[in-house]
């Protein structure tokens, strides 16, 4: 028994390894990729706009569907996304090197001091819809834009041409944007460009067989400056959110555990015995059985199997399945795969060698703090102003606590005033600063609140969720105080 | 001077306990009287305390005015057992906050030793003991006011557990509002004696000759595969009812001194179970704020269900209840864990709203008054108690009973042909209760 | 302070009943256990409402008819007997049938008489003292109980 648990264990291990490489690469085996409903209704090109935070798989799936034989892998089985055959995917912005597809930041920030944004996304277009005539023959991006620039009637018909002749092979276009917060060195240059974006985005439905995708994290929607152009809504509307829930969670670590090469064989032994019908098993790469995909209780005691029943000497200190989850979340109810496996992952390290099970529930509260510190540090890789104003705080508050607490330590430690000296100083090299600082305490809180950290209840008081209370030197308010 | 009222009492005797020139042994402790007076007592005699800070204690007793029991400073001297009296487990670490000085600024949260005498006793307070004899899970229905549906879902529940092939045990304590006897047993089928009848014959020496005339077996459970009976407060054909109720709660003389009315409710239930050997006994608990009540839920439940609407006077009323225990740690810590927050008539319109406001009341009740504060620096330390509040097995987290017109006046031993409910609809309206808690009675086992 | 005090006068006479049965003096220990119940029950009774007279003492006559002796005006084992017929006398009946309730052994008491202290030791009961002390630490404790009451 201890054995097979210890092959499980290494499996964990081996899908969390797996799985941290955001792109889709040649050691990334199709058979561990799950697809969560949502996921699969933002595959439809009719999706332009799709929303997701970091972690959740924008970058999976920028890289994923430029892949023909991963589209295949998708196509074949997860039918319920309806991804077309006749695709031709292109990449108009991301991360990854520099290529000819699209112009990468420094080359952006020298045309935009010479054109409108929409009119160099319009030239990525017009890249990737391989316009023919004068355009095929310029090279170089500055002349591309130019053109474009200087030629819009003769863009519009480019286009419907380009359309037509996507038609007729009855293929799709799609052109795929991710990375927004790489589009310039600071929000007062990222704003226009990806406003412009999405500007070209919308006008591009007009077509019938040309359409972008655009991946967007929540706060970057939550400005207004990017998102105040008229028929925005439009776009909204049919946004997808790339959303993991508690379900989605477990069946790709289900998904990743029944094919690892550690363990996975007595992994599906467990997981094929609760589900009644077994004919997926035959499949290869081995699919997670239906019933193992929505059925939360199914879930349950499947992980009961792997974790045990409780997170302590009784249940009433809750149960791993919820537990785990809850204790990831931030304050929008969020967990993303990276924090969960990165979570499994140290557990299963934590777990000693003879432990019955493969997980023991106090490798799992160790897994979570491990989890929530690289959460942390992946925000604040992200936005370096979250360290400057959380620092002052630390290890003075508990949470729930009152707007005027924070403010209070701010004002004290004139936080603020330092963060607007530095973010001066430092110019270029600091990323991006709080959307509203301007805007003084509250700005910022608000700022924090739309990256998930914590949330503001009747606003007047903060709540954070634990997977950053921790890591940020937060208490959490009891009735109960500790004995001196 | 202004007049100390019994708030101001506690708070003032505590303060005068900072004084450090005050021996640090033995610590000073309060007696509370029934009347809410207050005494500081030396867990010595008084010829071996300092005179010096006996006067000042003293002193300060006198400070209280009407609020003192006597000038007499209790010790060792005043009683003829004090071993008993100082040893007694009805003394509880107590937390008395200490207001705000003339600036306004809180002088703190002190600890004394506190011995609280009140009339209805409080053995209750004190957690069951180690060796417990084991016996089957005891599910206290609770809740502050009648008209919450909280005996409606008591049945259902007895039937949904009878379904599953339990064996289910039901005793009515709410002498004062008698109902579920009328709920699952026609009046031709109630059994001879009710509880209230036990409790006079016990007070007598009689209470085992009316034992196997208590219990009657409710029809609901014909159709079931388990089994459901029915002690009710009051037995068949009853016409002395309020003059055996005000007899009820007496005293009673015992071998080791006299029996409250908790320990008597205790060893009722403890017969019971010896004589039916249920599967789990569902207890139907005095409803409001009365020490009896809250004796049930911390010294008889292994799960106490709070039955609670969404307004303000629910969540006021359980916030004296939790303060009452919050002020007292160790009980604090005992009773939290066996509570369950059942929200009764969940609407139907609104509903996410409504549901994530009512978890959200609900959990600021609990952490402000039952959980433990997590410091700081704290790393995940086993001992203390704080559940998230998305957490599905914590306390805080509500069981929705579902509001339903149909349950309103409602007779379950009714066919559904003739206008009884259908196990469909008593599933839509109660099927979370009852899943919840036959999955807490199978991780007993687990 | 009064002249009577039940409640002073029942735990004196207890600690030298202890004192005396330690040292094997069974005829008076055995008195002062009656003593010590009955200025016990006495304290009770004042604090359960009965009014004392001027020194402190329970009324030597009954409260209806000056010519007939107040039922409480008696020694063990009548006292006793007598606050159980005459609860109509005690105004807080509830408070004194909770305090009754907790000596549930006074009836040990029957043996027990006054007129012990005229005795020869051969006509003494001496096997009941030992039932005497125990009702009679009974009574200490209901004393302690009521003092931390706030009715002693």
């Amino acid at each position: 028994m201890s054995s097979q648990s210890k092959l499980i264990r290494l499996g964990i291990q081996e899908a969390a390894s797996k799985l941290d490489q955001t792109q889709v690469s040649a050691t990334q085996p199709p058979s561990f990729t799950y697809v969560p409903p949502t996921h699969a209704r933002a595959l439809d090109p009719e999706a332009t706009l799709i929303e997701g935070m970091r972690g959740a798989g924008k970058s999976f799936w920028w890289s994923l569907l430029v892949s023909p034989d991963h589209r295949d892998f998708v196509r074949t089985n997860y039918p319920e996304a309806q991804l077309p055959s006749g695709l031709v995917v292109g990449q108009g912005f991301g991360t990854g090197f520099a290529n000819e597809n699209y112009p990468d930041p420094e080359t952006l920030s020298k045309l935009v001091q010479l054109f409108k944004p929409r009119i160099i996304w319009r030239a990525v277009i017009a890249v990737h819809a391989k316009f023919d005539g004068g355009f095929a023959e310029l090279t170089d991006w500055a002349q591309r834009v130019k053109w474009i620039d200087s030629n819009p009637e003769k863009f519009s018909v480019a286009l419907a041409a380009a359309d037509q002749r996507f038609q007729s092979t009855g293929s799709t276009l799609l052109v795929l944007f991710d990375a927004l917060d790489r589009l310039a060195d600071d929000w007062q240059h990222i704003r226009p460009l990806a406003k412009g974006l999405l500007q070209v985005a919308l006008e591009v439905r007009s077509t019938k067989n040309i359409r972008c995708k655009v991946y967007v994290r929540p706060d970057m929607l939550r400005d207004e400056e990017i998102t105040s152009f008229p028929d925005f809504v439009k776009l909204e509307a049919g946004k997808a959110v790339l959303t993991w829930r508690r379900a989605d969670l477990y069946s790709l670590l289900f998904q990743c555990l029944g094919n690892a090469s550690a363990g996975g064989k007595q992994f599906r032994v467990l997981a094929e015995a609760l589900s009644s019908k077994s004919k997926e098993s035959a499949t290869s790469p081995w699919k997670v059985p239906l019933a193992l995909r929505t059925n939360e209780q199914l879930q349950e005691t499947l992980f009961e199997k792997l974790a045990g029943k409780a997170m302590g000497a009784s249940t009433k200190r809750g149960k791993p399945y919820t537990w785990l989850v809850n204790h990831l979340q931030d304050s929008m109810d969020q967990v993303s795969p990276r924090s969960f496996f990165a979570a499994l992952k140290a557990a299963a390290v934590e777990t000693p060698e003879e432990e019955v099970l493969p997980l023991h529930y106090r490798g799992i509260q160790v897994g979570v703090q491990q989890a929530s510190q690289i959460r942390v540090k992946e925000i604040i890789e992200d936005y370096p102003w979250v360290k400057w104003v959380m620092e002052p705080l630390h290890g003075n508050l508990t949470v729930p606590c009152s707007v005027r607490d924070i403010e209070k330590v701010w004002k004290d430690e004139k936080t603020l005033s330092l963060l607007e000296t530095k973010l001066a100083r430092q110019g270029d090299a600091v990323k991006l600063p709080p959307q509203n600082l301007d805007f003084g305490a509250l700005g910022i809180l608000g700022d924090l609140e739309s990256l998930g950290m914590l949330e503001q209840i009747d606003g007047k008081r903060i709540q954070m969720p634990d997977v950053y209370r921790v890591a940020f030197g937060f208490g959490r308010r009891g009735g109960v105080k500790p004995l001196k | 001077m202004a007049t100390l009222h019994f708030n101001d009492a506690l708070r003032m005797a505590a303060r005068s306990l900072r004084d450090e020139t005050l021996p640090e042994s033995p610590k000073i402790r309060l007696i509370r009287d029934v009347y809410g007076r207050l005494r500081y007592a030396l867990d010595c005699s008084l010829a071996d305390y300092p005179q010096d800070e006996l006067l000042k204690l003293q002193a300060a007793q006198g400070a209280l005015g009407a609020y003192a029991t006597s000038t007499e400073v209790l010790s060792h001297d005043s009683f003829s057992d004090p071993k008993a009296v100082f040893g007694s487990s009805d003394w509880h670490r107590t937390l008395v906050d200490l207001g705000v000085d003339e600036d306004g600024e809180h002088v703190g949260v002190t600890e004394v030793q506190l011995l609280d005498r009140q009339i209805t006793g409080q053995d209750w307070l004190r957690p069951p003991a180690e060796n417990e004899v084991p016996h089957p899970h005891r599910l206290v229905f609770f809740g502050l006011k009648g008209g919450v549906g909280r005996s409606t879902a008591l049945c259902m529940t007895a039937w949904g557990l009878a379904q599953r092939g339990k064996r289910v045990l039901l005793i009515d304590f709410d002498l004062e509002s008698p109902g579920l006897s009328g709920l699952l047993l026609p009046a031709s089928k109630l059994a001879d004696f009710g509880v209230v009848d036990w409790l006079l014959e016990d007070a007598v020496g009689q209470g085992d000759s009316v034992m196997q005339h208590m219990v009657a077996a409710s029809p609901l459970a014909d159709t079931t595969v388990g089994a459901i009976r029915v002690v009710s407060a009051v037995g068949r054909d009853e016409q002395e009812y309020l003059a055996k109720l005000s007899r009820a709660y007496a005293d009673v003389p015992g071998a080791n001194g006299p029996q409250r009315m908790g320990v008597r409710m205790r060893r009722l239930v403890e017969q019971l179970e010896a004589q039916e050997k249920p599967d789990v006994v569902l207890i139907d608990s005095r409803a409001g704020l009365h020490d009896l009540a809250a004796v049930s839920i911390t010294g008889l439940a292994d799960t106490a269900l709070l039955f609670a609407t969404d307004g303000a006077q629910s969540w006021n009323g359980y916030r004296q209840l939790f303060a009452h225990w919050q002020h007292r740690p160790d009980v604090a810590q005992h009773v939290r864990e066996r509570l369950v927050m059942v929200r009764a008539l969940t609407p139907k319109t609104d509903r996410e709203a409504s549901v994530r406001a009512f978890q959200r009341s609900a959990y600021e009740l609990f952490s402000e008054t039952l959980y433990d504060e997590l410091p700081v620096d704290a790393a995940d330390n086993e001992e203390l108690f704080h559940p998230g509040e998305k957490d599905e097995s914590a306390p805080h987290f509500p069981i929705l009973v579902n509001w339903d017109e149909q349950f309103q006046e409602f007779n379950p031993l009714l066919r559904p042909e003739e206008g009884g409910a259908t196990p469909a609809q008593i599933e839509a309206a109660f099927g979370l209760l009852i899943e919840r808690l036959s999955n807490r009675l199978e991780g007993e086992t687990a | 302070m009064t002249t009577v005090l039940y409640e002073q006068a029942a735990r004196r006479h207890l600690a030298d009943a202890e004192t005396l049965l330690n040292q094997g003096r069974l005829a008076n220990a055995g008195q002062l256990y009656g003593f010590a119940a009955e200025c016990g029950l006495k304290a009770m009774l004042i604090a359960c409402g009965v009014s004392p007279d001027a020194d402190g003492g329970l009324p030597k006559h009954h409260p209806a008819n000056s010519r007939r002796t107040h039922p409480f005006y008696k020694h063990m084992p009548i006292l006793k007997d007598n606050v159980a017929t005459h609860g109509q006398l005690i105004p807080d009946g509830l408070l004194s049938s909770r305090y009754m309730a907790s000596m549930p052994n006074l009836a040990h008491f029957r043996g027990w008489s006054t007129e012990h202290r005229y005795w020869a030791d051969a006509s003494l009961p001496f096997n009941l003292v030992p039932n005497w002390q125990s009702a009679a630490k009974e009574v200490a404790t209901m004393l302690d109980q009521a003092k931390q009451d706030g009715n002693l």
